[in-house]
Formats: structure tokens, C-alpha cells, sequence
């Protein structure tokens, strides 16, 4: 079992993500990329496996630099 | 360092039970014994809830009723893959009884121009495009039927075989490309694979990475099986379906949700609407089942909420079953190979896998790690892909991906005992290190009687006898976001607070017991208020980290306000309070045995209404630090199956089996049963009945019902034995652990292994179908 935590990430505010672990919500710690094959994600803007660009939903998907990226410190949707 | 040394119960009652010392926190509470000097947890108590379910008076999400209240249905798109190009809802807002129409569009970023268009494009059938409020379910299904959608047809793909070929309909825009899109990239096994729909491959987990050398394994290797197994898709079908009612006043935004985390919804819901949490509130009393979809607000909080907004009254939006399958969440589809290697004496010396499955429109469709730590072996690596179709999107399944992969390996590891001349039971004992799995084989074999098992197609007959057995891993997680708060009341009341949702295992039965025990009280005396989060925060019921997280706190907290009540008598009594005790509801003193005082007597000291303790989960004992938030155990399980198959029809019946299970200190024999025996079914249901039936023509789900879409009958429910093993590890106040996932990771390959015992030829894809039995015995095409 390794124990090494993953670089941080900043991942859309708006990221849920659930693997056989528990759930993560967006922000800079992405540490159920672990175990990526066995992870569901959704966007809570669009509620669904598409983010509101109609794009793929995933923790390596949804950073800076998506149109529809919003970081963990905005204060509005 | 404020801490004490204790000596803990370590091992297997009957087995190898010891004891170990522990390092601990001072303010944690004296150790347990094994249950059975224990009065309370260990028992069969009776579900505190159980006679307001029979009667009724047990209150689910869809049946809450509210001043005003409206009823809403979705709209939800027909086609698979299309662009909108406008919707009309003149008829349905002009329809009589309807009060607001919700439209799901793409929003639009300030100085931004949207270039994604007005409307999300549909990606399968059954996605939500907007929602309806009416004074009745039937005016808002009459309405929704009144809306016309105009949609720019694209082209699509359903099949997984199809998806994955070069050319395949591509179901994003933008075709998965391997080292952008990748996850945790590794090699690619095939250039034509990683492209278009075919994302990954994910070769590494919680558990590592790739192992050894693959190639050196496989030299090494006097015995190789290598086999393809197929698994189908599995949806989700909880008695209660998903949804809420949503009372959003000036206030608060009151969410009654039918969830397995009461915590998630409420932060999706206040991060959606630009919320205070405290501003928003979900409460889940009564839970009608959930496997692992139900942790999210999902379409319908959003909608619900906003046509709240837009009506200012209470909405009822409870999804229908047809919803449930095309939308709610399914166990990815698997297709697997295997290839593992062994030397003459059984030793593995190589496990390959690689695994292709779709989640429709969504990730996740692995087949977990069960290959990479069930049994010791050197070299091992795998590669997971996802493939994207235009269907319903996928949802953790009750131990994700480790069914499918149980499936494979299982079939793999009996067929290489066969090989090897051996016993599948006693090949395991070679290979297989978990002292608790040992245990379990033993004691399962004598219950089921594993010495009838015959050479596989050797029996006379047409309906063939046959047995099977499988096993499964799982990690023992814990959640360190768990709290809950104990109450002592001055009118002798006990009461027991979090967020923690029950979904139907009996979370409030055993948070009672917990209390209970360490109070020296009765179960009935103690009041569980839990599936609030204006209460401390819970964990989600998935996972199986429910009982592992919530109850030591409970516990804690409990000692805690006991410490405090014990103080008020010490001073009445005028001694130490270390020496005073509750037993049987009265309080006593271990110097002076003539002193005795009723528990709600002791009440009565208080200068205050009540004595309140909060408590969280605390790190496991013994120093083991946990990464995220996380422990690490292993949660063993071997299951027996008994099948009788009939060699002219196909069909096949599941007679017995046996489930033999370990989660820790088992705190309600009655309830792990229950829960196991819901696991076991859920596997027979999985290994031969339940398959999501697709059109590859429209992309639409043939089966979406409880009539074609077949789940077993009581008659096809087999006779359940469950064994469950006591273990302590002394990591925690109760070293007390779940069962949901154990419970329904193996049943599957143990049947499947069976229904080769029975007849003699072995079965690599489930659904097992009387049309499949035949067709492996070669009596039809």
C-alpha cells in the first residue's frame, strides 16, 4: 500500500467525485485519483457526467483553463 | 504525550485470540471485552425501528406531505445523442394546474460568448432537460407530454464492442486522446484502443502500482490460465427510488432527501445555490435503500429547488422507475482478461489483467483491485480502460468494480487448482495469506458440507448438483469526518445525535446498542435523532464505513457525558468517580456496595437541563496514521454455493449458500445477517437474472421496469446460511467495522464456479441464462 499523497491539484469547486473510498468534493486535494478506474464524477452545475461545456467530466478534465472552470475560492456560481 | 498503555482482545476467538497492548489517547475510553462478556453489542437486538416500519408509521422521502406542496416531473430527452435546437412549452404553460417550468440550459459566464449553445447536447436517453411543477403528479406527467423538442440528430453508439473500434460514433466532441485524457497514464496494450471512446488505461490505486516482472512471472509459470470474462450491466434498483422534497423558504432550503449522505447533498445543494450550509438543511429519516447512487443531489435537487424558487411552494420530486434505470447510476459492464500464472506447487508467480467496461457517458468502469490483493503474488499489473457509450451514466455499485473483478479472478483461481490437481478450497489455503479467510474456509467448509463436492460433470442425471465457492477483499475504511453528540437529559433521557443517515442496515440500532452498553442502560432507553445535518457531521453509507467511523465516537461521546454524570454522584457520595460504575441502570460504587442510585435519579444532580459531549473519529490505535482519511484492513469473505442446474432446460437454481463474513467486533449478529443475506441476493440476482437490455438502433434501455428487467422471486431465493467471524484488531473504542460491500462481492463467482462443478463446462459471462447453459452444452447454437 503506498502512502505517497499526490501533488496538488486545483479541480473546479463544482467537481464530486466517488470512488470505492469515499467522495471528494472539488478543490486541491485529489487524492481519489488513486484509484482512477473505479471513480464516478460529476458536475453539480450541469448534475451530470457532462460539464456545462458538454465536455467529459474528471478530476483531470476539470482545472484551470476549462471554460467552465471555477476555482475553489469563487464566492458565486 | 497524553497517552495510556491498555491491553486489547487481538485475534480470533476460538482461533488465535490474544492480546496485544495499545498505545492510546487518555481521554479514550477503557477497553471492551470480546462480546461475549459484553450485555448489549454482540446481541441480537431488535431494529429500535422496526415496528414503525411494519406499521407504516415510518415516514420516507416520497411521503412527505406539505402545506401547498407541488409535485414535479422531468423532462427527459428520447434520442441518444442530438443537439437541441429549440423547445416549446407554450401547451404545457398553458396547461390548468401547472405553476413553473424549468429549463435545464447552459449557463453563460459575464463577456463570455457561449458557444456551447442554449441546451446541454444529449448524450443518452433518459437525460434531464428541464423540469415541470403542478398542483398533481398527473397534471406534470400531462404536461411534460405536451412540450415538443426539436433535436438535431447525431450519430451514436450503445455497444461497448462498437464503441472501442476505430471509427466508432464518438460520444464527446473531443475523442479521448491517451497521455491528455489518461488518469494515471500508463501503457497503452493496443494502438487501436486508446483513441476515440477509449480512455485510460488506470494502472494503479490506494493499493500501488504495477509489481514485479510480468514476463519473468509467466517464465517462471509450469501452469498458465488465460481467459476472457464478460459482465453486464447492472442498474440500480432500490425499493425507494432517488429524489426529494425541497422547502425552500426565506430561512432555510429544508432538503427531505432519500440519500446515502445527507452531508454530500446538503454541500452540493448550498455550493449549486450560493448557500451558507447552515442555510440549508437534510434531513433523511426513514431510507428505502441505496447501493452506492445515492450520495449525491443529483439532477433532481437542483430541480426541485429551482422550481421551488420559481413557484415559492414546497416540490415533491420523487423519480419513477423507468427514471431509476435509464438515469440513476448502474454497475459498469466488464469485459476482462485474465492471465495468471503458477509453479507445480501452486505458488502464483504472475497475475495480468486488463479490463474494458462503459459507464455510458460517464468514468468509473474499472474492475477494482480484488486481483491485485486478494492472494500474495510477486509480479502483477493491470490496465483498466473506460469506454463511453451514449447511455445512462454509471454509479458506485455496492463495492465498485470488485464484483466484476471478483467474478474473473475467482473462475481464474478454480480453474488453475484444477489444473494444478487441486482442491479449489485447499489451493486457496495454499495461496491465500489472510488469517481471517482461513478461519472462514474452515469453519464454512463444516457448515456446508464442502467433503460432497464430485469431480465437475460427474453427476448422473438431468438437473446436475454442483458446488462452488468464492471469496473477496475488502479494505477497511474509515471516515474521520464522523461525529456525533450524546445527550444526557435531567428527566433521565439518553439521546444520540449526527448526521448520519440510516439506509436501512439499522445505523440507529446499533448507535443505541453503543450507548446503551456503555451506560449500563437498556436499548430502549436511548433515543437516536440521526439524518439531520443541523446534527454533527456524519460520514456517507458507502463504502462500508459507516459502522467503522460512527461508532467509536458514539461510544466516546457517551463516556464522556457518563464521566460527567458519574462526577455529580461522586460529589453526593462524596468519593472518587473513578470508582463508581452504571450497571442495570443503577449507579454503584466498587468500594461501597451499599451504595446504589437509579440512572435517572443521578439525572436529577444536574444543575443544568442537560450534559452534552461531541466526538469525532479519532486516528486508529497503535499508531497507524491514516493517508486522506482513510484505514486500511482487510474485511474477508468466502461464500459456498449449492446449484442445481437442469441439462435439458438451462435453467438453474441457486439452493444454498453459505456466507461466512468477518467486520471486526460484530455489534448485531440479527442485522449483519440481514445485511448479509440482502448481499447474497443481490449476487444470485446479478450472477442470473438482472441485465440491462439496450436497442443498439435507438439507444433505448428495452427492459426500464420491474416486469422485464428481472430481479429474483422469493421462490429463486436460495436458503442462506451466514457465519459471521469475530475479529479483533483493537484499532479503535469498538473495533467494529461494516459488512455492505463484503457482502456481495463474491456470491457471484461462487455460483458461477458451482454451476461448472454442476455440469462440467465453465460459464465466462454473466448474466448465466438457460439460453447460456444450453449453448455451453452444445444443445443449441
Amino acid at each position: 500500500m503506498e502512502h505517497t499523497k499526490p501533488n496538488k491539484i486545483s479541480i473546479c469547486k463544482f467537481l464530486r467525485a466517488r470512488n470505492p473510498y469515499g467522495m471528494m468534493e472539488g478543490g486541491d486535494d485529489p487524492w481519489l485519483l488513486l484509484d482512477d478506474a473505479n471513480t464516478t464524477c460529476w458536475c453539480i452545475t450541469s448534475a451530470g457526467a457532462m460539464g456545462p461545456d458538454n465536455g467529459l467530466v474528471s478530476p483531470m478534465h476539470c482545472t484551470k483553463g476549462r471554460s467552465c472552470f471555477v476555482s475553489q475560492d469563487a464566492d458565486v456560481l | 504525550m497524553d497517552t495510556r498503555k491498555e491491553k486489547f482482545p487481538y485475534g480470533i476467538p476460538g482461533h488465535n485470540l490474544s492480546e496485544i497492548e495499545r498505545e492510546i489517547p487518555i481521554e479514550e475510553p477503557p477497553v471492551w471485552p470480546i462480546n461475549d462478556k459484553l450485555k448489549i453489542i454482540g446481541k441480537r437486538v431488535t431494529r429500535i425501528d422496526a415496528l414503525d416500519k411494519v406499521i407504516g408509521k415510518a415516514k420516507y422521502t416520497s411521503d412527505i406531505k406539505l402545506p401547498g406542496m407541488l409535485y414535479a416531473k422531468f423532462l427527459r430527452s428520447n434520442v441518444p445523442h442530438a443537439v437541441i435546437t429549440s423547445i416549446d412549452i407554450s401547451k404545457a404553460k398553458s396547461l390548468t394546474g401547472v405553476h413553473a417550468i424549468h429549463l435545464i440550459e447552459n449557463t453563460q459566464k459575464e463577456g463570455e460568448e457561449n458557444k456551447n449553445g442554449k441546451y446541454p447536447i444529449v448524450k443518452y436517453v433518459g437525460q434531464p432537460l428541464g423540469g415541470i411543477a403542478a398542483e398533481s403528479l398527473e397534471i406534470a406527467k400531462d404536461a411534460i407530454a405536451l412540450i415538443k423538442v426539436n433535436y438535431e440528430k447525431k450519430s451514436f453508439v450503445i455497444d461497448i464492442d462498437t464503441a472501442m473500434e476505430i471509427g466508432a460514433p464518438i460520444v464527446f466532441d473531443e475523442p479521448i486522446t491517451q497521455q491528455q485524457d489518461g488518469g494515471d497514464v500508463g501503457e497503452t496494450h493496443d494502438g487501436s484502443k486508446g483513441k476515440g471512446n477509449v480512455r485510460g488505461p488506470s494502472t494503479s490505486s490506494f493499493f500501488g502500482g504495477p509489481r514485479g516482472d510480468l514476463v519473468k512471472g509467466f517464465e517462471e509459470a509450469d501452469v498458465v490460465v488465460e481467459r476472457t470474462y464478460r459482465t453486464q450491466v447492472h442498474t440500480h434498483m432500490p425499493l425507494e427510488t432517488h429524489g426529494v422534497v425541497v422547502d425552500w423558504n426565506s430561512d432555510v432550503m429544508m432538503v427531505y432527501a432519500s440519500t446515502q449522505n445527507t452531508n454530500a447533498v446538503r454541500n452540493e445543494m448550498a455550493s449549486i445555490f450560493n448557500l451558507p450550509k447552515s442555510k440549508v438543511r437534510v434531513f433523511c429519516d426513514f431510507m428505502g435503500g441505496g447501493f452506492g447512487a445515492k450520495h449525491s443531489s443529483g439532477s433532481f435537487g437542483p430541480m426541485a429547488a429551482n422550481l421551488a424558487k420559481k413557484t415559492g411552494r414546497p416540490i415533491w420530486l420523487m423519480l419513477d422507475r423507468q427514471e431509476e434505470h435509464l438515469s440513476e447510476g448502474n454497475r459498469p459492464n466488464s469485459i476482462q482478461y485474465l492471465k495468471i500464472g503458477a509453479k507445480k506447487n501452486g505458488t502464483l508467480t504472475g497475475i495480468q489483467q486488463r479490463s474494458h467496461g462503459t459507464a455510458g457517458v460517464a468514468l468509473g468502469a474499472g474492475v477494482g483491485r480484488i486481483a491485485q490483493i486478494l492472494y500474495t503474488c510477486p509480479n502483477f499489473a493491470t490496465e483498466q480502460y473506460d469506454v463511453l457509450t451514449n447511455a445512462g451514466p454509471g454509479a458506485a455499485w455496492r463495492a465498485p468494480g470488485n464484483v466484476q473483478g471478483a467474478f474473473g479472478l475467482e473462475q481464474a483461481i478454480d480453474e488453475l487448482a484444477e489444473k494444478l490437481n487441486m482442491d479449489p478450497l485447499t489451493y486457496r489455503d495454499k495461496i491465500d495469506k489472510s488469517e481471517v479467510r482461513k478461519v472462514e474456509r474452515r469453519r464454512g467448509a463444516k457448515l456446508f458440507d464442502w467433503s460432497r463436492r464430485q469431480p465437475a460433470g460427474s453427476g448422473k442425471g438431468v438437473v446436475k448438483k454442483g458446488l462452488g465457492v468464492g471469496q473477496s477483499t475488502w479494505p477497511r475504511f474509515v471516515t474521520l469526518d464522523s461525529s456525533v453528540e450524546v445527550k444526557i437529559h435531567n428527566d433521565g433521557g439518553v439521546e444520540i445525535r449526527s448526521s448520519v443517515q440510516d439506509i436501512g442496515t439499522g445505523t440507529k440500532t446499533i448507535l443505541a446498542q453503543v450507548v446503551a452498553e456503555e451506560l449500563g442502560l437498556e436499548v430502549k432507553d436511548i433515543t437516536v435523532n440521526i439524518g439531520d445535518t443541523f446534527f454533527p457531521v456524519g460520514p456517507g453509507s458507502g463504502g462500508s464505513v459507516v459502522t467503522g467511523s460512527i461508532t467509536p465516537p458514539a461510544r466516546n461521546a457517551t463516556y464522556e457525558a457518563k464521566k460527567a454524570l458519574l462526577k455529580l454522584v461522586a460529589k453526593k457520595w462524596e468519593t472518587d468517580s473513578s470508582e463508581l460504575f452504571i450497571e442495570n441502570g443503577q449507579i454503584g460504587s466498587k468500594k461501597d456496595a451499599s451504595l446504589k442510585m437509579p440512572f435517572k435519579g443521578a439525572t436529577k444532580l444536574m444543575r443544568t437541563s442537560q450534559i452534552s459531549k461531541i466526538a469525532s473519529r479519532s486516528d486508529d490505535y497503535g499508531g497507524f496514521q491514516q493517508p486522506w482519511g482513510l484505514a486500511y484492513g482487510d474485511l474477508g469473505s468466502v461464500q459456498f454455493a449449492e446449484v442445481s442446474v437442469n441439462t435439458d432446460t438451462g435453467f438453474v437454481k441457486v439452493d444454498k449458500i453459505v456466507a461466512v463474513h468477518s467486520c471486526g467486533r460484530p455489534l448485531n449478529i440479527g442485522q449483519l445477517e440481514s445485511q448479509i443475506n440482502g448481499g447474497v441476493i443481490q449476487g444470485v440476482s446479478y450472477a442470473l437474472y438482472e441485465n440491462r437490455v439496450m436497442d443498439n438502433g435507438t439507444g433505448h434501455m428495452m427492459n426500464a421496469n420491474v416486469d422485464q428487467y428481472k430481479v429474483p422471486f422469493s421462490m429463486e431465493i436460495p436458503e442462506i446460511e451466514t457465519l459471521v467471524v469475530e475479529e479483533y484488531s483493537a484499532l479503535s473504542s469498538t473495533d467494529a467495522y461494516g459488512i455492505g460491500e463484503p457482502a456481495n462481492i463474491a456470491t457471484a463467482a461462487a455460483i458461477a464456479n458451482a454451476v461448472y462443478n454442476a455440469i462440467g463446462v465453465r460459464l465466462y459471462e454473466i448474466p448465466i441464462t438457460p439460453a447460456s447453459i444450453l449453448k455451453a452444452l452444445g444443445k443449441v447454437s
